[in-house]
């Protein structure tokens, strides 16, 4: 039965799933995670050796940074989403997409917005706030395309030939209705001229609402999306059942409950009132227990297919990212108790944080993703396994190298600025001592980075190669165990 | 894990082959759950009602803590020693001659022993100076990042080079009493002093604008010109020089500027 849906397109005959859709996605995936991750490793050799931005204001480091996280988070990231959703989610609801017609303006306008963020981002257009950087014309194009995305993903699930909701769609969906809520309020600003607005808020409500849109893009952009992934996916390619129906259904509901109210914890220690503090840091703190459920139900899932992670590469990819995920789930709690923000605040701790939930999670259940659906949406045998094992080891060397390096030269930079001497003095007055003593972190997180691409760059390769190979995808489909 | 029963919901045909186990939440995982949702609550309760902390709070225990454990020093008197010279020396190579010459001679911050001070040439007004920067022009508030210990040595220092250099106030090992240099009272000095970095020796205009050509962007009336050097052009970088000059100076200097325009434009 599954089999069937794997190698040839399912669906009713005169419907059959769209999956040229979903191979548009997949294209469009590898072209951003590899412009995305170039910029990242060019900003992260510009903190370790500033000539690298060439002398061309284009290029400088407060203009490229944006432009890095813009295109790892909504480019690579968004694209890998929706990739996964077009494909899954007509397998689960048994129906073709509602809308051939918005499938396609989803997809050519989600690009269009990425092209104009690529172009203006360089060029200093920005309304600065952090991950909503774009210019307001671009927030509206971000509203249009994206609701009328969720408009035909929501028709699909009406038009639904299954009773029954898997745990997946409910991820999906949280993502769909959350996104634009958080986008458009964020984003709310008077236009004074094509490239310029003015927000509606000021001062401490205008940090209160960014640091709420900006937690909750980690939550419903770069997690719950992603979890929906890993219990389509996951199941899929280890052929084992869900440990827990009952652990997804109430890890989800806490999690989506509790995420909304921790995005305080970005900033602890300012003039946001203390209860609304302490709320953040106590939110965060009974996030653990929910992300857990996460990551357990995919751990445990795995049980019985142990073997096959010894070899299959796919299936070690899903191992790294779910474990990256449970150990980012649980620094993040950590990094919101008072007494560890007032150290890790501000330091290149954030940064590793960030990158062991983005390169560890995010990156790693993407390649994983990738390997596994290119082979299957154009049925052709992937072109090398060998290489995508070393795809895994050269990012997860990558990523262990980037977050070590930046653990300790946060733990440095923290350490070293309120360290006070004998008569009460800071003892590191001159901030460029203290820069220079993160020269060597960085240059060793460039080399991560670098490594951490270089496996992107072998993951393009090898699957440019098996698309354009003539051997049928023939791996036999796992049957779930009874 | 003990309540697994691993009994198949039958979902598969619904969820695209994937089967799902009605295995019962893992008591640890209800546990922890449990545990931080309780510890919640109880952190911001005793947080905010048992013991009344808050960041105001500890911010005043802290200030506490440090004066007690750091008494502010009432500030010692300039010490002109061999060894306080030749300590601030060494700070000064450190911190300050970047911006001010190695020989003291100026350079992205003002000459220190020519024969002019901008803001006060008595070894206080020179520490307090250096305690609590220019930071409008660049030079930084050095009390906090030196402390005062360091700020008495480098300023004995600038003291002793610029008395060499004949700049600074007489020093007998103590504060001077009365003023420093007579004070250079006539347009042409003042001018000399503190404008011709920004305007030209000849008035010619550098960082700022001409003031010898026929064009006025504030007005050219004697009134106007007094106006905008009161006030300053901040925006554009002309400082107000109001409480730094005073009345009667920018009177002088004022009049200087307007005379030596009217000369220019006259022969033209
Ligand atoms: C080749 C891999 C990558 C490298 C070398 C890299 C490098 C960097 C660098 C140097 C910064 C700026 C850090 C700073 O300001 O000190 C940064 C920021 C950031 N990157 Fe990456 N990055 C990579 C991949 C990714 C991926 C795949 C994602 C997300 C999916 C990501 C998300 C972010 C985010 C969210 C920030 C902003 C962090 C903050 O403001 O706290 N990066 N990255
Ligand atoms: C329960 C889960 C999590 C909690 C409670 C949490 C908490 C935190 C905290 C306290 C900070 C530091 C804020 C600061 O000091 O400036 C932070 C930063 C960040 N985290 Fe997490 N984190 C969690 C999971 C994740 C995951 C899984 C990802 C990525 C996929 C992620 C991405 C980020 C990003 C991008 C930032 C940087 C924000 C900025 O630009 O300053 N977090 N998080």
């Amino acid at each position: 039965m599954s089999s069937a849906v794997a190698t040839a397109p399912g669906g009713t005959s005169d419907r059959p799933y769209d999956d040229a859709i979903v191979k548009k996605f997949i294209l469009a995936t590898m072209l951003w995670a590899v412009v995305g991750m170039t910029v990242g490793v060019w900003i992260a050799l510009e903190l370790a050796w500033w000539p690298a931005n060439m002398g061309i204001p284009y290029f400088t480091f407060g203009r490229l940074r944006p432009l890095h996280t813009n295109a790892v988070i909504f480019a690579f990231g968004g694209n890998i989403v929706f990739t996964s959703m077009y494909y899954s989610m007509q397998r689960l609801l048994k129906v073709r997409m509602w809308s051939d017609f918005l499938s396609s303006f989803h997809f050519w306008g989600w690009q269009g917005i990425i092209v104009a963020a690529a172009v203006t981002l360089p060029l200093g257009l920005t309304q600065s706030k952090e991950y909503a950087e774009l210019i307001w014309p671009i927030d509206l194009a971000i509203a249009v395309v994206f609701l009328a995305g969720a408009l035909n993903f929501a028709m699909t699930i009406a038009n639904r030939k299954v009773k029954h909701l898997y745990v997946a769609i409910w991820f999906y969906m949280s993502f769909l209705i959350t996104i634009p809520v958080l986008h458009v309020f964020n984003s709310l600003a008077i236009p004074a001229t094509l490239t310029r607005s003015y927000p509606v808020y000021s001062g401490m409500t205008d940090a209160l609402v960014q640091w709420w849109y900006g937690h909750n893009a980690v939550g419903f952009f770069l997690t719950t999306p992603f979890l929906g992934m890993m219990y389509y996916y996951l199941p899929r390619a280890s052929g084992r059942p869900v440990f827990s129906y009952r652990l997804s259904i109430v890890h989800f509901w806490a999690l989506v409950f509790l995420y909304i109210w921790a995005g305080p914890h970005h900033l602890l220690y300012s003039a946001l009132p203390d209860w609304a503090q302490t709320l953040g840091m106590v939110f965060s703190i009974m996030l653990i227990a929910p992300s857990w459920g996460g990551m357990l139900n995919g751990l445990l899932t795995l049980r019985g297919a142990w073997d096959r992670v010894r070899t299959d590469p796919i299936l070690k990819f899903m191992v790294v990212a779910v474990s990256f995920y449970g150990m980012s789930t649980f620094e993040g709690p950590m990094m919101s108790i008072r007494a560890v923000s007032a150290l890790s605040h501000y330091t290149n701790w954030v940064i590793g944080h960030v990158h062991s939930g983005a390169l560890g999670w995010v990156g790693m259940i993407s390649f994983a993703i990738l390997y596994w659906l290119t082979p299957r949406v154009w049925n052709r045998k992937l072109y090398s396994e060998s290489l995508a094992t070393t795809h895994f080891w050269l990012a997860t060397i990558g990523i262990v190298i980037y977050t070590v390096t930046m653990w300790g030269a946060g733990l440095t930079e923290g350490l070293m600025w309120r360290a006070v001497d004998d008569g009460g003095q800071l003892a590191y007055p001159v901030f460029m001592d203290i820069v220079n003593r993160l020269s060597p972190f960085y240059w060793l997180r460039f080399l991560g980075g670098l490594m951490y691409l270089t496996g992107a760059l072998m993951m393009a390769f090898n699957l440019i190669r098996t698309i354009t190979g003539t051997e049928p995808h023939a791996q036999p489909e796992a049957v779930p165990a009874k | 894990m003990s309540r697994e029963t691993n009994r198949l919901l039958g979902h598969a045909e619904e969820n695209d082959g994937i089967e799902e186990y009605d295995n019962a939440l893992p008591d640890w995982w209800l546990g922890l759950f449990i545990f931080t949702i309780i510890w919640g609550i109880g952190y911001a309760v005793e947080y905010h009602f048992v013991s009344g902390r808050s960041q105001a709070g500890y911010y005043e225990a802290e200030m506490v803590a440090a004066a007690e454990k750091w008494p502010e020093s009432k500030p010692q008197a300039l010490a002109f020693d061999d060894a306080t010279v030749a300590a601030g020396k060494e700070i000064f190579g450190q911190q300050c001659a970047s911006c001010h010459g190695a020989a003291l001679t100026g350079g992205i911050g003002p000459n220190l022993v020519d024969a002019t001070w901008i803001h006060g040439g008595e070894p206080e007004q020179i520490r307090a100076t250096i305690t609590n920067g220019v930071p409008e022009k660049g030079m930084p508030t050095w009390g906090p990042i030196l402390g005062p210990d360091k700020i008495a040595k480098v300023a004995a220092y600038v003291v002793t080079e610029a008395k060499k250099g004949g700049s600074a106030a007489p020093v007998d090992g103590q504060v001077a009493a009365t003023g420093g240099t007579e004070e250079p009272m006539t347009g042409e000095a003042i001018f000399k002093q503190n404008c011709v970095a920004c305007h030209g020796e000849n008035m010619q205009g550098l960082v700022g604008p001409s003031l010898v050509d026929a064009e006025w962007i504030h007005g050219g009336t004697l009134e106007d010109i007094t106006h905008t050097i009161t006030n300053g052009v901040p925006e554009k970088g002309m400082v107000s020089w109001g409480p730094i000059l005073g009345e009667e100076k920018i009177g002088i200097v004022a009049k200087y500027v307007f005379d030596q325009n009217q000369a220019a434009t006259a022969q033209n």
